[in-house]
């Protein structure tokens, strides 16, 4: 073995996390052809408001999701919903207390392939002071090498939270349980 | 003996019966609404506004039912002693009453529609928005419920007014053509 080939494998051989690193593509939400909106039962009736943005750290790839990574962060401020007293609400200390917890984030933690273009991921979802595990199930609308459509949802017990104290923490009114859905339109970053 | 059915002379026991079935519903729906409006925004509100919501739309049924057997149904004579313009008054309120009961629940449900909450009828299922929820619109059809609901009031006094007039003042059997 000459040493040129000796050097030749040594350079190969460190340079190859490099390389599988590059080979997750890294993904830019399109924020304005997307949408995470929840709705919760009131009453017994539904009612929904959405985040109107949120930052995303994405590194995805259908082909190894071992070492895809994602991190979603919602500035809670955006929240938006049709009635303005009931954004106010949600906004105050009882509820997301947006002023003492601007942002909520959920890390994946494992990601797993269901069937066709149905997976699951793990990770934790952190409200207010709470992190807590869930489990999200979406579907790979669309994929290609350069865009993506991810739509899926999860249920989330508010309560894990602390969403809704004191009074509203009881849930004859105001259910426990509330559907996240979320539709992320991205394009790999180049 | 009082039948069902209306005659010349007398209320049917399905017109007394809706008759005060509707004065307990809608007295007590105007009450609640203009109890809960005060309230600050909290739990006890949002479970009266609920109640608001549903009771009203019971109101919208009833009152359909009401309108229907008042169009096949035989009216009670008014008593010959009442000028014309008494009688004028006294149909028109009555006809009134019916505006009231269709624009207060649709304006209600209206609201309800553009703020996105809807209400669940008694649990049995959820009412569907009338519009798309819409933001812009929502002072204007609070606007209407509020100022309608002021004439509904201004209604329901002279009616009674009347009812009581006829009984203590003209000694005649209007109200009592209301009794079974």
């Amino acid at each position: 073995m000459t040493i040129q080939h000796t050097v030749k494998i040594a350079f190969f051989v460190l340079l190859s996390p490099v390389i599988a690193f590059a080979a997750i593509p890294k993904w830019k939400v399109q924020i304005e052809k997307s949408s995470l909106t929840f709705t919760a039962t009131q009453n017994n009736a539904p009612i929904t408001g959405n985040f109107k943005t949120f930052d995303s750290d994405i590194a995805f790839d259908p082909k190894h999701l071992d070492q895809s990574k994602v991190k979603i962060t919602v500035p809670l401020s955006s929240l938006s919903a049709d009635y303005s007293d009931l954004v106010d609400t949600l906004k105050n200390t009882q509820w997301f207390d947006v002023k003492q917890f601007p942002n909520a984030t959920f890390q994946s933690t494992k990601f797993t392939h269901d069937k066709d273009k149905q997976y699951t991921v793990k990770g934790n979802l952190t409200i207010r002071d709470k992190t807590v595990p869930v489990s999200l199930t979406f579907n790979l609308t669309e994929f290609t090498d350069t865009s993506a459509i991810v739509e899926g949802e999860t249920t989330v017990a508010r309560l894990n939270f602390g969403i809704g104290q004191g009074e509203w923490s009881k849930t004859n009114d105001i259910k426990d349980d509330v559907v996240v859905k979320f539709r992320v339109v991205a394009s790999v970053i180049k | 003996m009082t039948g069902f059915k209306n005659t010349e002379n007398h209320f049917g026991l399905i017109a007394i019966f809706i008759h005060w079935f509707m004065v307990l519903l809608l007295v007590g729906l105007l009450a609640l609404g203009l109890y809960m409006n005060s309230l600050p925004i909290g739990l006890r509100k949002l479970q009266l506004y609920g109640l608001h919501k549903e009771f009203g739309m019971l109101a919208l049924m009833v009152g359909g039912l009401r309108f229907l057997w008042r169009i096949t149904s035989v009216l009670p004579r008014l008593p010959e002693h009442m000028p014309n313009w008494e009688k004028l008054a006294a149909r028109s309120t009555h006809w009134a009453f019916y505006g009231f009961i269709l624009v207060m629940p649709v304006s209600g449900w209206l609201i309800t529609s553009a703020a996105g909450i809807p209400a669940a009828f008694f649990n049995l299922f959820v009412v569907p928005n009338l519009i798309t929820a819409n933001k812009e619109l929502i002072p204007t059809f609070v606007f209407i419920h509020k100022w309608v609901g002021y004439a509904f009031i201004g209604a329901i006094c002279m009616h009674s007014a009347a009812a009581l007039k006829h009984h203590y003042i003209d000694k005649d059997n209007v109200l009592r053509g209301m009794l079974p």
